[in-house]
């Protein structure tokens, strides 16, 4: 089964509610994928797996005032994925732990 | 495709929404968490007894994930299994080959031929010619019965390993197969990758609906999963084999990452980690399949040949383990 690269950026207002549905989706989003940066997460999945994913934001955000964008990347644009500071965006094949 | 393996005694394993969270305790006595993100795993290897909570176990089945339980020597214990397939058609075809002595017969001899000529082709790859791996092979041929066939196969073995001390060099102290226990580092070493190996025959016989208990080869005794140990009959020399033989060679591992207990060796905690890697990048390696054709990975190409032996079972086509020159 092919993945491909989901780059996801979200936005979400401070406040009380707000908050609470930033952390829930931090959560969601760690199960799917590595968090890079402060409300950037990087996630390879398959069609399957995005679908259960895109099911899920979509209950728990709300459009008027969240913000959350998803890039959709294949091989080609991964490889040529400059990065400064940290590392070039991988696959984990694999976790030893 | 995932795998995550846990080979520290001290973690727990919790569920923490969509994600799966680790504590871990560090050398200082704290304890630190990580999140894993779960979704994108297929497969969880725990060595020694990590604790999973029951949320995350039942979890991990939800999610599709088989959990396989193996000691901190690396021998398998068991597994937890996703309820997947269950193939009622596939058992039965599977028990009445089992009846009929001429199939099985048949059957058998094309998995012991197959693993001769791996074994051959390990050591050929290697430099080293051995005729007389070839000749066991054309003598399979004429045997007529069970017995004969699994004698060939210990005998094939026996010069197999034999040649093995002048691969090896003098260093590593190897003079043929012990198993139980493992009497110096490079049978240890054998020992752990054929558990690893027997995880993802086990993991692909119980995806492709297969009773695990019912073999040909190996004789259906109490507690001996005979068809998960014929499937891995083939995969024996090109996998396990061929990755200690290659990082014996490139000196990954040392002498003193080993440790002797009671006359038994095992690896030591950092150096399981680093043949954990490289046994996790041999079963990714990608060949040319001899017969689909296409590139696949060996991970991939032990699931087939489990769905090759259920077509064989069920509709006759005839079984062809996997071979590589």
């Amino acid at each position: 089964m092919t993945t491909l690269f989901y780059l996801i950026i979200y936005d979400l207002p401070d406040t009380k509610a707000g908050n609470k549905r930033r952390n829930r989706l931090h959560k969601l989003l760690s199960g799917y994928g590595k968090w890079t940066q402060y409300s950037v997460f990087e996630c390879f999945l398959t069609a399957t797996q995005f679908t259960k994913l895109q099911v899920q934001i979509e209950k728990l955000i709300k459009p008027q005032e969240d913000s959350v964008r998803i890039y959709v990347l294949d091989a080609g644009a991964v490889r040529r994925t400059l990065t400064y500071g940290s590392d070039k965006p991988r696959p984990d094949k694999v976790l030893i732990i | 495709m995932t795998v995550l393996y846990i080979t520290q005694r001290e973690a727990v394993i919790s569920k923490a929404y969509e994600a799966f969270e680790i504590t871990l305790k560090q050398a200082d006595g704290s304890w630190k968490k990580s999140t894993i993100p779960v979704q994108t795993v297929n497969q969880i290897v725990l060595f020694g007894n990590p604790r999973l909570t029951g949320d995350a176990l039942m979890y991990a089945l939800e999610l599709g994930i088989t959990v396989h339980y193996l000691s901190s020597f690396g021998k398998y214990l068991g597994s937890t299994l996703p309820s997947c397939s269950r193939n009622g058609q596939l058992r039965l075809a599977q028990y009445q080959c089992y009846q009929d002595a001429d199939r099985c017969l048949h059957l058998v001899k094309t998995i012991v031929a197959a693993k001769i000529t791996n074994q051959y082709t390990v050591l050929y790859r290697r430099g080293y010619r051995s005729i007389s791996l070839k000749r066991y092979k054309s003598e399979l041929q004429k045997q007529t019965n069970l017995e004969q066939v699994r004698g060939i196969e210990g005998t094939a073995a026996r010069e197999y390993f034999a040649c093995w001390p002048t691969l090896l060099g003098d260093e590593w102290g190897f003079r043929g197969r012990y198993r139980r226990p493992p009497t110096d580092p490079v049978n240890a070493l054998l020992s752990f990758a054929y558990g690893l190996l027997r995880v993802q025959v086990t993991a692909a016989v119980h995806l492709a609906g297969l009773d695990p208990y019912i073999g040909y080869l190996h004789a259906v005794t109490r507690g001996q999963p005979a068809l998960v140990l014929d499937l891995m009959e083939e995969f024996r020399p090109l996998v396990a084999d061929n990755l200690v033989l290659t990082v014996l060679k490139n000196r990954e591992l040392k002498r003193q990452d080993f440790c002797d207990s009671l006359g038994a060796y095992q690896l030591t905690e950092g150096a399981r980690k680093t043949f954990l890697e490289a046994f996790e990048k041999k079963i990714q390696d990608e060949f040319q399949h001899s017969v689909f054709g296409y590139r696949c990975t060996y991970r991939r190409a032990i699931e087939l040949q489990a769905r090759l032996l259920a077509r064989h079972l069920q509709e006759g086509v005839p079984y062809q383990p996997l071979v590589l020159r």
